[in-house]
């Protein structure tokens, strides 16, 4: 059906799950399939799920009904710390991560838990943390920098052990926009060295910037659409399901463009081709 | 290492209910806990210790927070297991004692600690906090000594859903505790532990400042909660039992 050249990475099936017997559904059947070298945003409202949802990409959760499955493996019967290899998630705030004083040792700590030799882990480290930008920062304590350098710390730790999937909770909060452009960019980077990126997200004009390759819409533990990102740019009432706001290129362009741009970029693009031809006499 | 949070900090705290417990005052539970406390370190008849622990389960039951309270227990089995190992194995090899004394004396006083935290849902779980607060201010205990009391006791869920989180971080990043060797687990539980103590501390901070900026400040106390006749009939009952171990 997609791109076979694509790797099945993760496959969920019918997933339901509730913290306890006595609490209510958080996911409802969720049908999920996601592939190497493809950015899925996963978008919603607070507290439809999204976080449940990714804790079951690691085995931290495991389901109530149905499967998650992690490069054909069954989450149910392998360790979280297993699965870690192949999947990591940079939570959504730094600091409960944050154990050694260093940020190195901070980078670092994933690859000495798996007993790699100092001097295979000197490289590893110090090319994630340039690749990051913080190589300054290397020997700063994690907990005296400021939140966008932390979460680039919290980022390089997991990425220095190069999961085929990556996974981030609301990265961009709390950042400015320069620090969001940074991560757009490692984000796209990663996407070509082929590793799935699922970015759970509802900053919709960080979206519209990053174009992901498909987004996933969740309301109430249900997937109520899976897609082009146009598609849900471009349609309020499905937006406004989700108690989403319609970014602001494509609230602008609706009505006054044909073309369905994304970005400030391609907005003014499109603007420019439509005044080219309605200008000439 | 499972953090079943959920039943756990249910357990802990107030449940809302109809019940003759939860109209008692809350001084009547509070003299309750400490007659029963005062039994417990004072016999090591396991007969006496039964009845202190029927009592306790009876009101539990009465409070309908029987089953909560218990399985707040299981969560805490394996807490009173290292104790009473500790303690069985300090009295055989600190202080020379013959194993069946040790073992003796390390049941009693396992015995004693877990009906004595059986015994403390009587109050926390029947009770509001802030009566429970209004109370200790009415034995004329300083705001300054009850604030701390209060706050660390709000607190106990924050501190476990942000160890959890920490938890989750670390496993995710590879930490395991999947193995026998109690030295390796030890030395997984730093990476849990450090950051799980500087969130609390940073937590603190910020409470600190925040009633500091609110000029929390001794104020007097308005309404004292009423004494009913359930209460004098129920303390009455409770030093009727506790007097039991007494005689004879
Ligand atoms: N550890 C937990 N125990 C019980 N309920 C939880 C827990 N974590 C989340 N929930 C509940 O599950 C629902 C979904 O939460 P979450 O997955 O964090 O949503 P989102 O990430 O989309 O904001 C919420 O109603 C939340 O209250
Ligand atoms: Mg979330």
């Amino acid at each position: 059906m997609r791109n076979s050249s694509k790797e099945l990475v993760i496959e969920v099936r019918d997933l339901w799950f509730r913290y306890s017997r006595e609490s209510p559904w958080v996911l409802r059947g969720i049908d999920l399939e996601l592939y190497s070298g493809e950015i899925v945003a996963i978008v919603g409202r607070n507290g439809c799920g999204k976080t449940t949802l990714i804790k079951h990409f690691n085995g931290l959760l495991k389901p109530c009904r149905g499967i998650v499955k992690v490069l054909g493996m069954d989450t149910r019967y392998v360790s979280t710390s297993e699965l870690s290899k192949y999947v990591g998630i940079v939570f959504q705030n730094p600091i409960y991560q944050f154990s050694c004083s260093t940020v190195f040792d901070e980078v670092a700590f994933a690859l000495r838990l798996r007993n790699l030799p100092s001097d295979v882990v000197e490289k590893l480290v110090n090319s994630v943390l340039s690749e990051l930008g913080i190589v300054h920062l290397a020997n700063r304590c994690p907990y005296d920098l400021s939140l966008g350098e932390q979460r680039r710390v919290s980022i390089a730790s997991v990425l220095v052990y190069r999961p085929k999937v990556l996974v981030l909770d609301e990265p961009t909060t709390g950042l400015d926009y320069r620090s969001k452009l940074f991560l757009l960019n490692v984000i796209r980077r990663e996407r070509e060295r082929g590793c799935c990126i699922v970015l759970v997200t509802h900053d919709m004009e960080f979206l519209c910037e990053l174009k992901p390759d498909r987004v996933v819409l969740m309301d109430d533990g249900k997937v109520i659409y899976v897609g082009d990102p146009r598609e849900v740019m471009y349609s309020p009432e499905l937006l406004s399901r989700c108690n989403l706001v319609q970014p602001q290129v494509p609230a602008l362009s609706r009505g006054l463009l044909s073309a369905r741009p994304l970005s400030a970029k391609e907005f003014l693009s499109e603007f420019m081709k439509m005044r080219d031809v309605s200008g000439t006499p | 290492m499972v953090l079943r949070r959920s039943s756990v900090t249910t357990a802990l705290f107030y449940r809302p209910r109809e019940t003759v417990l939860h109209k008692l005052n809350p001084l009547t539970k509070l003299a309750m806990i400490l007659i029963i406390t005062a039994v417990l370190f004072n016999t090591d008849n396991p007969i006496k210790l039964a009845i202190t622990l029927t009592t306790v389960l009876i009101l539990l039951h009465l409070g309908k927070v029987l089953r909560s309270s218990l399985v707040l227990m299981t969560t805490l089995l394996p807490m009173f297991a290292l104790l009473f190992t500790v303690c069985a194995l300090s009295w055989m090899y600190v202080a020379d004692k013959p194993p069946t004394t040790a073992i003796t004396i390390a049941t009693l006083i396992t015995t004693r600690l877990v009906i004595l935290t059986l015994s403390l849902p009587i109050l926390y779980s029947t009770t509001r906090l802030s009566d429970i607060a209004r109370s200790l201010l009415l034995l004329k205990i300083p705001l300054s000594a009850v604030l701390p009391i209060i706050l660390a006791y709000r607190f106990i869920p924050v501190l476990l859903r942000d160890l959890a989180t920490v938890y989750e971080s670390q496993i995710s990043r590879g930490l395991s505790f999947r193995t026998k060797n109690p030295v390796k687990i030890i030395k997984n539980l730093v990476p849990v532990a450090i950051p799980a103590v500087i969130v609390a501390t940073l937590r603190a901070i910020d409470l600190a400042e925040v009633l500091a900026l609110r000029g929390v400040a001794l104020k007097k106390v308005r309404s004292r909660p009423s004494i009913t006749h359930y209460d004098v009939l129920l303390l009455a009952v409770v030093i009727a039992i506790a007097t039991i171990p007494f005689t004879t």
